[in-house]
Formats: structure tokens, sequence, C-alpha cells
């Protein structure tokens, strides 16, 4: 369990400084990304998405404080927008099937959708109870920039989801061979 | 007659061993020891290679760090601004807002509102945020930037540093604001001041920023005839792939 959260942080911070380091136009949320598909590979039904929930929390809540270390958002933008993000992505795993790839898709880019209307939402939230250093304009640059990051997180989930769906597959069916 | 014979053999023996010992074992092992000299000299080679080659990239990194950190001196030193130079250690867009990071922060004199400049130069963005060891900047291309500017020729523009402000009675100001990745803008420009394709636009002075700094170049002018300001397209004239840049601290 502790070699496992050890190993976690350390990957968080990998996809941390992955994300800081991509170039501008690059718009992808790697730890969003990674709670995501991290929360489709560990199950769909209630109980094996309960036992994976604590990882989960684990992953948002260090994403989330790295994240808000090195914003110029309100603090807690990030770790509030991840949290409510997983508890919709839960909602979602469990009420609609998400087997089929093209359902996987659509599933990564409304939940990358509400994740990034919810950093705004927040950011423009906690901006009234701390000094703002910034302002969301919500005109088209801004709902252009939205959609270019759902794009990239939305696609990502899916590919990743798909890789790891694949690679369970042909796991089993080695095992079963032999 | 044997045990002579034994004790004569054992004696020379130890005699060769003591005397010229290590010739002997050098001259019977010579051949083994080429075997593995050469097999280690390869290996020598191979370790001096890679060195040389490590080396040669730290040259070549320490080379490109230290002609980007002349560039930075060189129009410092002519404007002779007090500066930091920080490096960029990360970027970040979220909700249509982009920032970078520098490894310099209030500890080193920084705050909000500073220029922040490239090799050339040349504006990149302005201090909107300090932490002890770090700060963030908002590049001047940021759809929420907007700094205050003025239209010069392309003549006066060439002769910045040698020139009096007070000569700057007639450049046209405007505010620039950025516009969608690396375009700006300038607005709020009276629509009768007459401005030029290629004409170059600097700061104009406010708060934290000085006077003169080099923004961009005028590219496209849009004048419309009911309006009562003109919007001028610009070209900025920084580099996008910056790794150091130098923060103009206040007067």
């Amino acid at each position: 369990m502790l070699l496992k959260i050890i190993f976690l942080f350390f990957f968080i911070l990998f996809l941390f400084l992955m994300e800081i380091s991509l170039p501008a136009f690059l718009e992808i949320s790697f730890i969003f990304v990674f709670t995501i598909v991290f929360m489709i590979k560990i199950g769909k039904d209630e109980e094996s998405l309960r036992r994976g929930m604590k990882h989960v929390f684990f992953i948002v809540l260090a994403g989330g404080i790295l994240l808000d270390c090195y914003s110029i958002f309100p603090p807690g933008t990030f770790i509030l927008s991840l949290l409510f993000s997983r508890h919709l992505a839960k909602i979602f795993l469990l009420k609609f099937n998400t087997n089929k790839p093209l359902s996987i898709l659509i599933f990564g880019f409304l939940i990358s959708f509400i994740y990034h209307l919810l950093v705004s939402v927040f950011a423009f939230s906690l901006s009234l109870f701390f000094p703002p250093v910034f302002k969301i304009y919500f005109n088209g640059f801004y709902w252009l920039d939205i959609f270019r990051s759902v794009w990239w997180d939305g696609l990502l989930i899916s590919f990743f989801s798909w890789g790891l769906r694949i690679i369970r597959a042909k796991r089993s069916l080695i095992r079963n061979n032999f | 007659m044997k045990k002579h014979f034994i004790f004569i053999v054992v004696f020379v023996f130890f005699l060769i061993f003591f005397l010229k010992g290590e010739n002997v074992f050098y001259t019977i092992l010579k051949p083994a020891q080429e075997l593995f000299y050469k097999s280690k000299e390869v290996n020598v080679e191979e370790d001096l290679c890679r060195q040389m080659k490590i080396e040669n990239v730290q040259m070549r990194t320490l080379q490109t760090e230290n002609e980007i950190l002349k560039k930075h001196l060189d129009f410092l030193t002519r404007s002779k601004d007090k500066f930091v130079i920080a490096d960029v250690i990360g970027q970040r867009t979220e909700s249509g807002t982009t920032w970078f990071l520098l490894d310099k922060g209030a500890d080193q004199g920084l705050k909000p509102d500073l220029a922040v400049l490239d090799e050339n130069g040349i504006l990149l963005g302005t201090i909107i945020k300090t932490e002890d060891e770090l700060s963030y900047f908002r590049p001047i291309f940021d759809q929420r930037s907007s700094i205050a500017a003025d239209i010069v020729s392309h003549k006066y523009l060439t002769e910045i540093y040698s020139q009096d402000i007070s000569q700057m009675t007639k450049a046209v100001s405007g505010i620039v604001q950025g516009e969608y990745r690396s375009n700006l803008k300038m607005k709020y420009v009276p629509l009768d001041k007459e401005i030029k394709i290629g004409d170059g636009v600097i700061t104009a002075g406010q708060d934290n920023i000085r006077w003169g700094i080099t923004i961009g170049q005028v590219a496209e002018i849009d004048k419309k005839p009911n309006a009562i300001f003109q919007e001028v397209l610009i070209e900025p004239l920084f580099q996008t792939n910056f790794k150091i840049v130098s923060v103009i601290l206040s007067p």
C-alpha cells in the first residue's frame, strides 16, 4: 500500500512536470487525464470503484496541490475542480454503460468539458476571497481555448482507456491459452 | 643427486624470480596482458569518446546560454536599466489564460507589473504574481494583457536609445492588447493620426514599465470611416522560444 502511494506520488510529480513543460499550444491536463483513466481502469461496478477511490482521492489531492502551488489562479481552484470532476465521473461511470469505445470517447469529451468549466467557475468564485491577479473573459477566445483543451484531454482519455482495455483483453487471452 | 638437482632448479627459479622475476612474469604474461590491455584500451577510448561527447554538449549548452546572456547584457548596458536575469522554468494555459514561471521572485526584487524582456530587449510580458523565490509573468499576447504603447516611425526606432523623450510628443498612443496566440492589436488610436505599415511600437511608460521598450511593428491598419478609433494589428518581434529573460526593475 505504502509502496503504491510512493509510486503514485512520483508518477503524479512526473505528470505535473510534463504539464508545466509543454508548449502553450498543447493544453493537456495530464493529472486530470490520469485521474479519469485510472477511474475507468479500476472498474465499473460500485464495489471496485469504492475500493479504488482511495487512490483516486490521493491522485486528486497530490495533483491538485501541485497544480495550485504553481498557478496564478486562487488557491484551491484545481483541488476543488479535480474533486468535483472525480465525483461526477464516478456518477457517470456507475449510471451509464461505458464499455463501448464510442461511449468512452463521449464520456472523455464530456468530463473534460466539465473539468475545464469547473476550473473557470472555481477560479472566478475563489477570486472573490483572494486578491485577483487575472480576469476571465467569456468571449470567443475563451471558448476556443476550452475547446482545444477538451479536444486534447478527451482524446487522451479515450486513447489510454482503449489501450488499457486492449492490453487487458490480450493478457487474458494469453492466460487462457497457456 | 636428484635432490640436489631439484634444489638447484628451485634456487635458480627463486633467483630469477627475485632478481628478474618481474620481467619473467611480464614476458610470460605479456600476451594475456596485451589482450586484457587492448580490451581495456578500447573501453578507455569509448569512455573518452563518451566523455568528450558529454563535454561537447555541455559546452554547446553553455555557449548558447552565454550568447543569450551576452545579448541580454548588450541591450541592458545600453539602456542602463536595473535588471534581474531569470530562467523560464515552466508555462501553463488554463481557461484561456497563459502564464510562465520564472525562477526569481520577490527576494530578488521582483514585483507585479514589471516588464519582462527577451534577449533582444523586446517586451515579452509583465509580472503578475510573485512568491519569495518564484514569479509568474503574463505574456503580452495573452488576451488579458493590456499595455499603453506608442507608435513611432521606423527611423526613430533605430535610434531609440540616443533620442530624447521630449521629441516623442508627436507619437501616436494607444493600448496594446493580446489577441489570440501571438497576435497583438493596438486599440484606441485616434482616427486622424497617420500611421504607416512598418512603424515601430514601443511602450508608452506606465507604472513600473519604462518608456521605449520595443514591442513590435505595425502590420495592418484597420480604419473604419464611421468609427472614433482605428485599430492596428501589430507583428510582435519577440523570440517565441525564450528560455532566459530579463526583468526590468522599476527605476
